[in-house]
């Protein structure tokens, strides 16, 4: 293996794996802090995708406009979803998930309804240039896209650290009771985390659309990769998302690679075998309801 | 066994119960005779098939861990049951109960593992172990690949005194076994929940601190659960496999897994045995009305599933509770803000 | 050689030490009270003797053999048998039936004689719905069995508590704050129900606030402050001891 294809794994992995982590981190965010399983966070994710797509190709917006909208739409939609219908399940994860299911089989079956052919591809010229740097040629779209996983990253990292929301986030993660006890409005910043955990996922989606084929699958595709990077950083673990959202996109980027067909099943079972080893995960906490 | 099903039916079933169990009985053994329309024979079949599916998840669900996996047993069953009957020569009977007891090993194996996990990561590695019991049997070859295997053999006929022979030429007869299996699945569940293993498994899904303090083992419970519903899926598989004669890989995914759940939520988990059967009827007969709107009818179940988890969160069998309950509230209480209110009340634990 | 022992006990969370370097001995047939100002770690070091909690370091030697970092289920099958800070029952389940859960380790028949429901299965069942009749009768909630112990007043609701952990023929039973929320009538009941308890053979250490009933209730105390012990001997003692008094009036 040559030095340059090393470097393209790399990137591609880095790439992917960035955009698992702007995923899995909005579910994090939600099962964490607002205690709610909402498995139709991938169809917010292909939500953004769509609507990026169609905000370039049928209305010629610019690229970070588009991602704008779409970041808005999973806003808001995160918003709606708490307040009409996670709200009164909050903390019973079997009846979220149920209904959650639910919604994410409404929104996939619509889009696949509404919008026949079940592809789209939008090439963007600056996307599909290549660049070289040191003699390996790279797709510019690759280095945009980590650049700006990089830099929403950066910015969830300030908004949990360094605002007065965030650390109200953080309170209520470690004990909810507690923090509403400190005057701190639970409800509010529920469907806060149920907004911005959304919106991540659908500027993910966003993101992802002017480099490779969206679908109305892929948001059942993508949750269940986003599952994996969960369980392998320790569910509510976000540093954990983190790690094992890069280092699952780079298992995904060298398996393609180099397994060609096999490389989902290898990586499910490194998934698994890692799990054997260490079954909270990389950076999971000590749980006490444990078997 | 027997004598349980004496002393039940004297003690603690009031003919009240008894006669709406016995003619609910009666009529799932007359239906095929009545409307021998092959079609409606082989949603009965369906039915019969989802709802022991359902009642090993539910199984499952009663000691409190939840599984999204479920259909990876009943693939394991469906495929070995059809190895060994075609590249084996077994009797299907045998590869039956071989089956059944191969999903029990996996289940073991498996649960052994991921028991100890906090309760949502059980949940999510249940979904990887799913995903990876389907990529098994897609990519490699010796089990049919993406194509699966068809033409598998019906099961063997079976010799019975008097020169009758039941033979599996007709679709009725594979009703009627799939009756019998899930008959001996009720039975069984039936009698675990009733004795101290099934208190056992209640205790530990409502406090498992304090069924631990009173020394409860709950990691051998809920392995015991896991490997019984694990058996279940198991016999249905192999029975699934010889029925339909082709199998394949798409079948036994993920969202069977997540249908499964539901099944057992639309009736309700905590009604053990009725929820999964009502769930599994609703949810394979729905499908079938809809028929010719094909696109249209995964929404009209995601719609019936959404509002059934927001406001009938005990599944539709809580129905009659949830009435009674409104009734205290005074005279101009109807139902709606009974179900509301219902809901806002049920803040549950961080 | 003591009941329990416990040597050098530490326990971590993070940075901070709940417990550190603890020495005590719990002699058979004595009450013992275990108090300490709010956040002590009372809780905390029976949460390692009960088996919920594993101990950063340390030992514990319960009838000789070590018990430390033991799940909770083989301590409560050795003889260890504990109440909750917080009320811990199943609250949608009758009185009597939450009493017959704790009778789990008394089963004797095979678990696939309990599936079959063998006429030698459903005889224990009787005899220990009988037994457990007779555990409320001893703590004086029998009249009141076929309640549902949501619906239990709190007092009540505190003495099932223990009358759970008795269901396990406990040698050595660990009261946590028992008589939380009782008035002085419900407290005195208390009292006299520990001693009958003590007489039956069992040993009992309780950790409590109330420090009238703790006078009148235990045989020895020690006392524990920053997770660590800072005296121990009999209530005439400690109720004159420096230390603690200054460990009490210090955190107001």
């Amino acid at each position: 293996m040559t030095g340059a294809l090393f470097v393209q794994l790399v990137v591609n992995g880095l790439a992917i794996g960035l955009i698992y982590v702007m995923v899995a981190s909005g579910l994090v965010l939600v099962l964490g802090i607002a205690r709610v399983f909402n498995f139709a966070h991938g169809q917010f994710y292909m939500l953004g995708a769509y609507a990026t797509y169609f905000l370039i190709t049928l209305f010629e917006m610019n690229v970070l406009p588009a991602l704008m909208i779409a970041l808005a739409i999973g806003v808001f939609l995160g918003g709606v979803s708490y307040r009409a219908v996670f709200h009164y399940m909050r903390g019973d994860l079997l009846r979220c998930g149920a209904a959650s299911i639910a919604i994410s089989m409404i929104l996939q079956q619509l889009v696949s309804i509404v919008l026949k052919p079940t592809s789209y591809g939008v090439n963007i010229a600056i996307f599909s240039q290549i660049i070289e740097i040191g003699g390996v040629t790279l797709l510019v779209g690759r280095l945009i896209l980590i650049f700006l996983c990089l830099i929403v990253m950066s910015g969830l990292y300030y908004l949990l650290k360094c605002t007065k929301t965030g650390k109200a986030m953080r309170a209520i993660s470690l004990d909810s009771t507690v923090a509403s006890l400190l005057g701190i409005n639970t409800v509010k910043i529920y469907w806060i985390t149920l907004a911005l955990g959304s919106g991540l996922a659908a500027i993910a989606g966003g993101a992802i659309a002017p480099l490779f084929v969206i679908n109305s699958d892929m948001g059942s595709n993508v949750i269940l990769i986003v599952f994996m990077v969960m369980v392998v950083g320790g569910i509510e673990s976000l540093s954990g998302a983190v790690v094992a959202g890069i280092l699952i996109g780079f298992l995904q980027s060298f398996g393609y690679h180099f397994l060609t067909g096999y490389a989902e099943l290898f990586m499910f079972c490194f998934v698994a075998v890692l799990l054997i080893f260490k079954p909270r995960g990389i950076f999971g906490t000590f749980v006490k309801e444990v078997y | 066994m027997v004598l349980l099903l004496k002393r039940s039916i004297s003690n603690n079933m009031p003919v009240k119960k008894l006669v709406p169990l016995l003619s609910a009985l009666v009529t799932a053994v007359i239906l095929p005779l009545i409307f021998q329309n092959p079609y409606y024979i082989q949603i009965g079949i369906m039915i019969g098939v989802n709802a022991i599916l359902a009642m090993g998840l539910v199984m499952l669900l009663s000691t409190g861990l939840v599984t999204l996996g479920s259909a990876a047993y009943w693939a394991v069953g469906a495929y070995a049951s059809t190895l060994l009957v075609m590249k084996m020569g077994l009797n299907f009977w045998l590869a039956l109960l071989v089956s059944g007891f191969i999903a029990g090993i996996i289940g073991l194996g498996v649960g052994a593992v991921i028991i100890r996990l906090s309760k949502v990561a059980f949940t999510f590695v249940t979904i990887i172990i799913g995903i990876i019991i389907t990529l098994v049997v897609g990519r490699v070859d010796f089990f049919g690949g993406w194509g699966g295997i068809v033409s598998i053999p019906k099961p063997d006929p079976i010799p019975l005194p008097f020169s009758i022979t039941i033979d599996f030429t007709k679709r009725i007869s594979y009703y009627y076994l799939m009756l019998f299996l899930l008959l001996l699945t009720i039975l069984v569940s039936f009698a675990l929940y009733k004795s101290r293993i099934g208190r056992t498994w209640k205790a530990i899904k409502l406090n498992l601190q304090l069924a631990e303090t009173l020394g409860i083992n709950s990691y051998l419970y809920a392995l015991l659960a896991f490997v019984i519903s694990a058996v279940f899926a198991g016999l249905a598989g192999s029975f699934y496999a010889h029925t339909f004669k082709t199998i394949e890989p798409e079948t036994f995914g993920f969202w069977r897994s997540i249908y499964i759940q539901v099944y057992a939520i639309l009736g309700g988990v905590d009604f053990y045995i009725s929820g999964p059967i009502v769930g599994s009827i609703i949810l394979t007969v729905l499908p079938e009305l809809f028929r010719m709107a094909k696109e249209i009818e995964p929404i009209i179940t995601a719609i019936i599933l959404l509002i059934i988890v927001i406001f009938l969160p005990g599944g539709l069998l809580s129905l009659p509770e949830v009435i009674r309950n409104s009734r205290g509230l005074g005279a101009k209480e109807n139902l709606l803000p009974a179900l509301f209110r219902r809901n806002k009340i049920s803040r549950s634990k961080n | 050689m003591a009941l329990l022992e416990i040597r050098n006990l530490t326990k971590y969370f993070g940075g901070l030490a709940a417990i550190n370097g603890v020495d005590m001995n719990i002699n058979e047939s004595e009450i013992l009270g275990l108090i300490g100002p709010n956040g002590a770690g009372k809780s905390t070091l029976f949460n390692m003797v009960n088996g919920t909690d594993r101990p950063s370091s340390g030992k514990i030697t319960f009838k000789g053999h070590d018990i430390t970092g033991l799940p909770t289920h083989r301590i409560a099958k050795m003889g260890i048998g504990r109440t909750f800070q917080a009320t811990t029952l199943f609250m949608n389940e009758t009185v009597l039936e939450n009493v017959l859960t704790g009778f789990h380790l008394r089963y004797k028949t095979e678990l696939w004689k309990a599936f079959l429901h063998t006429p030698a299965c459903r005889h224990e069942d009787r005899t220990c719905r009988l037994q457990a009749g007779e555990i409320l009768e001893f703590m004086g909630l029998q009249s009141l069995k076929n309640e549902i112990a949501r619906n239990l007043p709190h007092g009540h609701q505190r003495i099932l508590g223990i009358c759970l952990a008795l269901a396990t023929r406990p040698s050595l039973l660990l009261l946590d704050e028992p008589a939380t929320g009782m008035h002085p009538e419900e407290m005195n009941n208390l009292v006299r129900l520990i001693k009958k308890l003590r007489e039956g053979g069992i040993t009992i250490v309780v950790v409590e606030h109330h420090m009238q009933a703790v006078m009148n209730l235990c045989d020895r105390l020690v006392v524990l402050n920053f997770g660590k012990k800072i005296a121990e001997g009999v209530p005439e003692e400690i109720r004159k001891n420096k230390e603690v008094i200054e460990a009490y009036l210090g955190t107001d």
